[in-house]
């Protein structure tokens, strides 16, 4: 199996997932590659990605796992350089024996908000407020909720007038970035938008191990 | 520099949050693979607008082909727009900007050349509306030089006369050469409009409304189209742009052919587009790879007008599964005429569905519109495409055709009774979907009914009704039908003079546009603005006399006017055409350039 991890950035953050799923089949078909399909009336390239990015939201850690017979990594690099549309760019790949499960894989996203006009004093108001109790209004199946998630906010820290923070991604446990942002605007009466962010990294615990180290291990795995 | 930086920046964060805000944000973004080097060299800009939505305007293959063809030449660049839909457009002006194009986010307003493609006739009011969107005056006379060169092209050029005065040139005819000349001589003459007006007059297939004679509403000038004479060695994109967004039809197109062959009476493209014109099989074939290859489509489409005519179908046909296998892709076949359906066009596709059209339900009307299919053919494509697993059937008509009675509606229905009974006799099964998709026929320029009158709204409605009471009690049948009211519309709009651009902006002013649209469209927006210009809608689908001059008889098609008369008249009395594949019917295209079967003929030596 083959992992890749791809940027989208610029314009590209408005494209959905389902577009993206289609856009990164027929890059690869462009560079020569032929995924294995699955059997059936209606064969389909054995091809999977990590979860949908909120429409808008640029990030440089996604994922998608296919299946190609007899790869060489650097090849397909090399060979799909230049063929993706502008804001897409692959930026590395892993070759493991299991399929590594990319869709599950991020249970804490990463990312980093421009805080245009906003202080390092004010941000210790958001720390403060995640302390004891950082409430957002999402929405659930159709309705609007106001909720203290700040159970879901794995680490938040302050670098050169960036918000760095940590959300949990799991299916069951998810703060989406949306909303997350919402209750920031809300707390420092901010209007910072999705265009400020940027999802920087992916992992696969709370602990510091991202998804390109455990698809380096598997990797390695697959070596020895 | 800085106010330049500064402003962009303005921009492209206001363009941030709305694109957050309104449907399918994907439409406005560019970027797609495929698209020309924005950062080449050039000294023209030229921007093709679509006045329709980008999924719809990127599945056109004319704009694909002069994308191509204009972005080639060292000197141009050439970018894109689409009519932003309603909720962008008013996001837009909220925001006070201006429409601009995908490639480099530039303001229309600051193009060299503005090029309309037309396609239909619901979409006039839409030019108006991206003109509006970007601050650009509706009328050519209302235009210096500080505004981009406004051409129209496309379908619509048959008949230029309702939106002659917003264009500084049309283009009538082919656009792959035409669009090169013209963009030379504003290239040569920038500034200065008078010469840039007077240069493209003597270019063949180009009409300048403003520097010809109008005597009572009428053009005085020749004009004559423009045709591509040898189409293999016409430039074919061998790379696409591939649109980031699902869009209509989403797969590379490879045209086989163009113009048609069969003749049917009501068909404006088969008149407009001919002569007829072969692309041989092994470009064909080559274009096919390169396509796949260069796209990563998982299908590609082969498009004509009547594919199975294809001169070369059979040697088609059998190479094209190998290399549909081979590259692993299906290949998607529209326009199937009862006649020359096979069934391995059927195979090719992998589809368990079949379209087909066989526009009228009685052997008498389909012989009055010249659609040269029996009975017996419907049965046996059905019977093939049974046998070939297909269990969907979807079949398109026409109400209002000339001499129809309620027995040719009657036929109809027993078509689709028919289809019922042959699947449940050769399936034993029911599980057969049929559906039934029903025109009103507009009569259209350059047709032999150009001089038809259409059906009243009332008549359209009964005939309506009429289907619809007998379809309910059939099973398994579900039946369409289009709108009658922007049928008339489209008609007035098909025939009309000079006098309907200001019927065009008053409706737009009114509120109408994406008139395509079912749920946009609105009769009232036409009716009060026929009403407040004092003119009647009805004169325009009326019958015309036979000698009457009409605002389209300056334009020289090919197809002589005493053609279309003699198959009006034909066509009252029942009598056929058949269809030109074998033998020249002189219909007089092929004084433009040599058709197909001409040059072949020669070649035999047997002319
Ligand atoms: S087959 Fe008839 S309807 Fe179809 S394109 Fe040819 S002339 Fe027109
Ligand atoms: S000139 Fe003859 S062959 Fe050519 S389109 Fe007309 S009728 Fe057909």
């Amino acid at each position: 199996m083959l992992t890749v991890k791809y940027s989208k950035l610029e314009q590209a953050r408005f494209l959905s997932h389902l577009d993206m799923q289609t856009i990164l089949q027929r890059t690869i078909k462009r560079a020569g590659f032929m995924p294995i399909f699955t059997q059936g009336f209606n064969p389909r390239p054995i091809f999977k990605m990590s979860k949908p990015l909120p429409l808008g939201v640029a990030s440089k850690c996604e994922y998608f796992s296919v299946d190609i017979p007899n790869i060489s990594k650097e090849a397909f690099i090399k060979d799909c350089a230049g063929q993706t549309p502008k804001g897409i760019e692959f930026l590395d790949v892993w070759v493991t024996e299991r399929d590594p499960k990319v869709f599950n894989l991020g249970a804490v996203s990463e990312y980093e908000i421009l805080l245009k006009n906003i202080k390092q004093d004010k941000f210790s108001l958001v720390k403060k407020a995640i302390n004891e109790g950082f409430v957002v209004r999402k929405k659930q199946k159709r309705q609007y909720i106001i909720q203290d998630v700040s159970n879901l906010i794995v680490d938040i820290g302050y670098v050169k007038n960036k918000m760095i923070v940590r959300l949990l991604s799991t299916e069951s446990l998810n703060l989406r970035i949306n909303d997350f942002l919402s209750g920031i605007n809300t707390l420092l009466s901010a209007d910072l938008e999705i265009s400020n962010v940027v999802k920087t990294n992916q992992y696969i615990g709370k602990e510091d191990i991202s998804i390109d180290t455990y698809l380096s291990k598997m990797e390695l795995n697959l070596k020895k | 520099m800085f106010g330049y930086v500064f402003r962009k920046l303005i921009f492209m964060k206001k363009l941030d949050s709305i694109l957050l805000n309104v449907e399918n944000p994907g439409r406005y973004i560019g970027g797609e693979f495929g698209i020309c080097d924005i950062k080449k060299k050039y000294d023209l800009t030229f921007c093709i607008a679509f006045p329709d939505v980008y999924e719809i305007g990127m599945s056109n293959l004319g704009i694909k082909i002069l994308y191509n063809i204009l972005n080639n030449n060292q000197h141009i660049l050439c970018e894109r727009v689409f009519a932003p839909w309603v909720d962008m457009g008013a996001m837009l002006r909220e925001n006070d900007i201006e429409l601009f194009s995908l490639e480099t986010r530039r303001s229309l307003r600051d193009f060299d050349i503005l090029g309309f493609s037309i396609q239909y006739e619901m979409a006039y009011t839409n030019i108006l509306y991206m003109l509006e969107l970007s601050n650009i005056p509706f009328y050519a006379k209302e235009r210096d030089e500080s505004f981009p060169l406004l051409v129209a092209g496309g379908p619509c050029t048959a008949n230029p006369e309702p939106f002659a005065e917003f264009f500084d040139i049309i283009c009538i005819g082919d656009g792959e050469e035409v669009s090169l000349k013209v963009a030379d001589i504003v290239r040569e003459n920038k500034g200065n409009k008078t010469k840039i007006l007077e240069e493209c007059k003597k270019i063949e297939g180009i009409y300048v409304p403003s520097l010809c004679v109008v005597k009572e509403g009428v053009c005085q000038e020749k004009v004559k189209k423009s045709v591509v004479k040898n189409l293999d060695l016409a430039e074919f994109p061998a790379k696409m742009i591939v649109p980031n967004i699902k869009i209509v039809h989403d797969r590379p197109v490879v045209e086989l052919f163009r113009g048609c062959y069969a003749g049917c009476r009501f068909c404006q493209a088969c008149f407009f587009y001919r002569p007829i014109r072969n692309r041989s099989f092994q470009t064909v074939l080559k274009l096919i790879e390169n396509l796949i290859k260069s796209s990563g489509y998982e299908e590609i489409g082969i498009s004509s007008l009547s594919t199975g005519d294809y001169c070369e179908i059979s040697e088609l046909l059998y190479v094209l599964p190998k290399l549909a296998k081979q590259l692993n892709i299906k290949v998607q076949i529209p326009s199937l005429r009862l006649d020359s359906y096979d069934a391995s066009l059927f195979k090719l596709g992998r589809s368990s569905s079949i379209t087909f059209a066989p526009e009228a339900g009685t052997q008498r009307l389909r012989d009055v519109i010249n659609k040269n299919i029996t009975d017996e053919d419907i049965d046996i494509t059905i019977k093939n495409a049974i046998s070939n697993k297909c269990r969907s059937f979807k079949l398109y008509f026409m109400i209002g055709l000339p001499t129809e009675t309620d027995a040719d509606l009657d036929g109809i229905v027993e078509i689709c009774e028919r289809i019922n009974r042959l699947y449940v006799d050769l399936t034993g099964k029911k599980n057969i979907n049929i559906t039934i998709s029903v025109a009103v026929f507009v009569p259209k320029p350059v047709t032999p009914f150009q001089w038809v009158k259409q059906i009243g709204l009332d008549e359209m409605t009964y005939k309506q009704n009429y289907l619809y009471q007998k379809f309910k009690k059939i099973k398994n049948v579900s039946y369409n039908w289009h709108d009658s009211k922007t049928s008339f519309v489209e008609a007035v709009l098909a025939r009309g003079d000079r006098k309907l651009a200001k019927l065009i902006e008053k409706a737009y002013k009114k509120g109408a546009k994406f008139d395509s649209w079912g749920d946009k469209f609105d009769i009232k927006y036409w009716n009060d603005a026929a009403k407040d210009m004092g003119i009647d809608l009805d004169i325009y689908v009326a019958e015309r006399d036979l000698d009457a001059v009409l605002p389209w008889n300056f334009i020289d098609f090919g197809v002589s006017q005493k053609y279309l008369k003699n198959e009006y008249i034909k066509a009252l009395n029942g009598l056929t055409t058949e269809g030109c594949k074998f033998n020249c019917n002189h219909c007089g295209a092929n004084k433009l350039a040599k058709c197909s079967q001409h040059i072949k003929c020669e070649e035999d030596m047997r002319c």
